[in-house]
């Protein structure tokens, strides 16, 4: 720890915390209206009244003895006195409680300055908060402010800068234990009662609520379930179908810098051939890649920020409970699993707010089958080459098998090795809002931008590694056979000597590109489809240039891509000769890509395997964090077993006419592996009773 | 027992009414113990004014409302809680 200052942000769930903490510092740490979006701490610097300062952002708390992980951590940073001032959060609009916790800093004898929050909320309800009465009652400042606004900020960093030359000249001194015992807790509620009663005005009792009356819809499990799929089905459509044509326009206008451009103007400067395909077939193609999927993977975490604004998800978690509870889980376990169709990382690490540790890693090991949004590049390029006109029902088609799965899951592990009844919960139902348009933007571009430098330094180097690979290849390994794809790689051995396993879903054995994207994925599901592009775009590029070879113009290209952008979305209309020759763009990796796969049913097999298979090494790194190795290694083990298994049995079944023996050899050999798998889970379960901590 | 749904407003139940489980939708009624540690802490506790906003018997938890504040308070919870 160095010697800066450090100011920490207290206080309970879901009053505007990480907000403030953005506003303060200008960060851009994830928010969602609903308890327990923060299961970390944060921290950024920054200059407040001429002092550099630590601000640390904790997880929300009611007491400093919480129940959960997350509770833990902000509990014991207060205990520990790792903070010299605290910046209690209190909601305005629910006073009463918010005092509790004030009143425990207070007891301990921690310097607080108090940001009322949520003002704006509180008005709306006809709350009047009497702010010197209160900073009076309490004794230290109390500031008005309305986080998500970034009202009163400024207000908040000038009473901080008047307060830290205090706690400079004399830092506060040991905390003070207070007494743990029912009683004193009593105490502590009395006083925040009777001095909520005192500085709060209202205008009315509070009553009914239009939210009451839409909760009394939403809740109803006959709406709530066909809503939430709705809902869902909705994200997907936007996320693959309406940005479809950016998704092309982006290819080939990046293509036509990257890829293209650069391996003109290298060309004309006489650069060496193998350097010229590292950086263009590699590099540039890899770059062109990652910013391909700029368009879905924006639209899909705002989505995802849109739906946790308004408050939403909590409205879920209770639909989902009866469901959840069959698989030994509460409903409050719904809220990882959603987080997880984002990025399975910050979905493990949601876990936290579960209390027992059989929840946790029962949740963790079912969290990967949420479908993250790395893997929706996949699921779009397979739906551009295999299902053109019905490209958004096969990607709901694939997130709605992740959800069957994980029930699966839940259900075998629940009945097997992780045996238990899942713990009664109370959770806070945040009001509806409109989401806020900033908020959701940044929660988008943050995501993006996580994508896009995780993606950039995972594809670009995979690809350059793969591209080196097949230089080196071409150089020193034996000369391949007229018309096989880049047979002299040496991904291309690597990935020959694997695919056969996969045989049995499709994969016929000169299909290696598939395997060694496949193989890339463990790295980063980001890097699959620059490892696909590299490899199909390659060989589909070669022949196309074979037959056609063309005068390279940015110009024309520029011009070719905004002219198909604007025939996709109507604004030009496009002659039968020019539909014919759309998408030109795509064609040099997806015909390859087509005739290597051969059919729809080997494309789907593999995109379940996808949706399926082991989660990245950052999942993994967490997961073995979070809930120990052993555990990693049964998630890696089963989930691509799982994929193996399903992607086979929807293979075997879809070409069962074509060769009824071999497909009912390989059901029989899959339905012997998974009662054989079925026992070893009982009969382990049966073996080990699973240690539940609270 | 039967929890009747929309029926007697503001008045609890008898028998084993006495628990917040028992709360018919729209009734209220005053926490008057709470064996729970974690939801006494979250607001659920004995003083604490609440009204129910959503008590079937088929749903594992039920709503309820404390003063603005809303919650899903699962039944087995619930029904420690006792009312007066």
């Amino acid at each position: 720890m160095s010697g800066l200052m450090t100011l920490a942000l207290v206080g309970n769930p879901n009053t505007g915390k990480t907000t403030l903490f953005n506003g303060i510092t200008g960060a851009r740490e994830r928010v969602g209206n609903w308890s327990g979006v923060t299961v970390d701490q944060a921290q950024a610097n920054a200059v407040i009244g001429g002092h550099e300062v630590r601000i640390v952002d904790l997880p929300g708390i009611f007491t400093l003895d919480g129940h959960t992980l997350d509770e833990r951590i902000s509990g014991n940073f207060i205990k520990d006195q790792k903070a010299d001032l605290i910046i209690n959060v209190v909601d305005a609009s629910n006073l009463e409680r918010s005092l509790c916790l004030t009143r425990t800093l207070l007891d301990m004898g921690v310097r607080i300055v108090v940001a009322l929050n949520l003002m704006d909320v509180a008005e709306r309800r006809g709350l009047h908060i009497k702010v010197a009465a209160l900073e009076q009652a309490i004794g230290c400042p109390v500031v008005p402010v309305v986080a998500s606004q970034g009202e009163g900020i400024e207000t908040l960093r000038m009473v901080l800068g008047k307060v830290l030359p205090d706690a400079i000249r004399s830092p506060a001194g040991p905390v003070r234990e207070i007494a743990k015992t029912e009683e004193a807790a009593q105490t502590r509620r009395e006083f925040a009662r009777a001095l909520a009663h005192a500085v709060v005005q209202r205008d009315a009792p509070p009553g009914e609520r239009t939210a009451d009356r839409v909760d009394r819809v939403l809740l109803n499990a006959w709406v709530g379930i066909p809503l939430f799929l709705g809902i869902m089905y909705s994200v997907f459509w936007l996320t693959v179908r309406a940005t479809q044509p950016l998704v092309e326009f982006m290819d080939s206008f990046v293509s036509a810098f990257l890829v293209h451009g650069l391996r003109a103007l290298l060309e004309h400067w006489h650069w060496p051939g193998m350097l010229v395909n590292v950086l263009t077939d590699g590099a540039g193609a890899g770059m062109a890649a990652v910013a391909t999927f700029m368009p879905p993977i924006f639209v899909i975490f705002l989505c995802l920020g849109v739906l946790e604004g308004t408050g939403y998800m909590p409205r879920a978690a209770f639909v989902m409970d009866r469901l959840l509870r069959k698989i030994g889980l509460p409903g409050k376990a719904f809220i990882p699993l959603v987080v997880g169709f984002g990025c399975t990382v910050p979905g493990l690490l949601s876990t936290r707010t579960l209390a027992q540790r059989r929840e946790r890693v029962l949740t963790m090991l079912i969290t990967p089958f949420m479908s993250c949004g790395a893997r929706l590049p996949v699921y779009t390029i397979f739906a551009l080459a295999f299902f053109p006109h019905k490209g958004d029902r096969v990607v709901f088609a694939l997130y709605l098998t992740g959800i069957l799965l994980a029930i699966f899951s839940g259900l075998l592990l629940h009945r097997t090795i992780l045996k238990g009844i899942s713990t009664s919960y109370v959770l806070e139902l945040p009001p509806y809002q409109a989401p806020p348009i900033r908020m959701c933007l940044d929660h988008a571009w943050f995501n993006l931008r996580s994508f896009l430098v995780r993606a950039g330094q995972v594809i670009v180097c995979v690809v350059v590694a793969l591209s080196l690979l097949n230089e080196i290849g071409r150089v020193f390994l034996p000369a391949r056979k007229a018309g096989a794809p880049e047979s002299t790689s040496v991904s291309m051995r690597v990935g020959q000597a694997i695919t056969p396993v996969f045989g049995s879903m499709g994969i016929q054995n000169d299909n290696w590109p598939a395997t060694v994207g496949l193989l890339t994925g463990v790295l980063a599901k980001e890097s699959v489809i620059g490892a696909l592009n590299v490899m199909y775009a390659q060989a589909g590029e070669a022949a196309a240039e074979a037959k056609h070879p063309q005068p390279f113009s940015l110009r024309g290209e520029i011009a070719d891509s905004l002219y198909e952008l604007g025939a996709a979305y109507g604004v030009i209309v496009r002659t039968v000769k020019q539909e014919q020759e759309g998408h030109a763009s795509w064609k040099a990796m997806l015909e390859p890509m087509r005739q290597s796969f051969g059919s729809g049913a080997a494309a789907f097999a593999y995109l379940l395997f996808v949706l399926i298979y082991s989660p990245c090494l950052a999942a993994l790194a967490v997961l073995a964090r979070e809930a120990g190795w052993r555990w990693m290694i049964f998630s890696v083990t089963y989930q691509t077993l799982l994929a193996w298994m399903v992607a086979t049995v929807f293979y075997q079944s879809a070409t069962w006419s074509s060769h009824p023996q071999q497909s009912l050899s390989w059901m029989a050999l899959i339905g012997s592996v998974l009662l054989a798998g079925m026992a070893g889970l009982w009969w382990k379960g049966r073996q080990t009773a699973v240690e539940v901590q609270l | 027992m039967s929890v009747g749904r929309k029926s007697n407003r503001s008045e609890v139940q008898n028998d084993h009414s006495k628990s917040m489980d028992g709360l018919v939708e729209g009734a209220q009624a005053v926490i008057a113990a709470n064996p729970d540690r974690a939801s006494r802490e979250m607001g659920l506790a004995p003083g604490t004014h609440v009204r129910m906003l959503r008590n079937h018997p088929r749903d594992h938890a039920v709503v309820v409302a404390l003063g603005d504040a809303r919650f899903f308070v699962s039944r087995p919870i619930a029904a420690h809680i006792t009312l007066k």
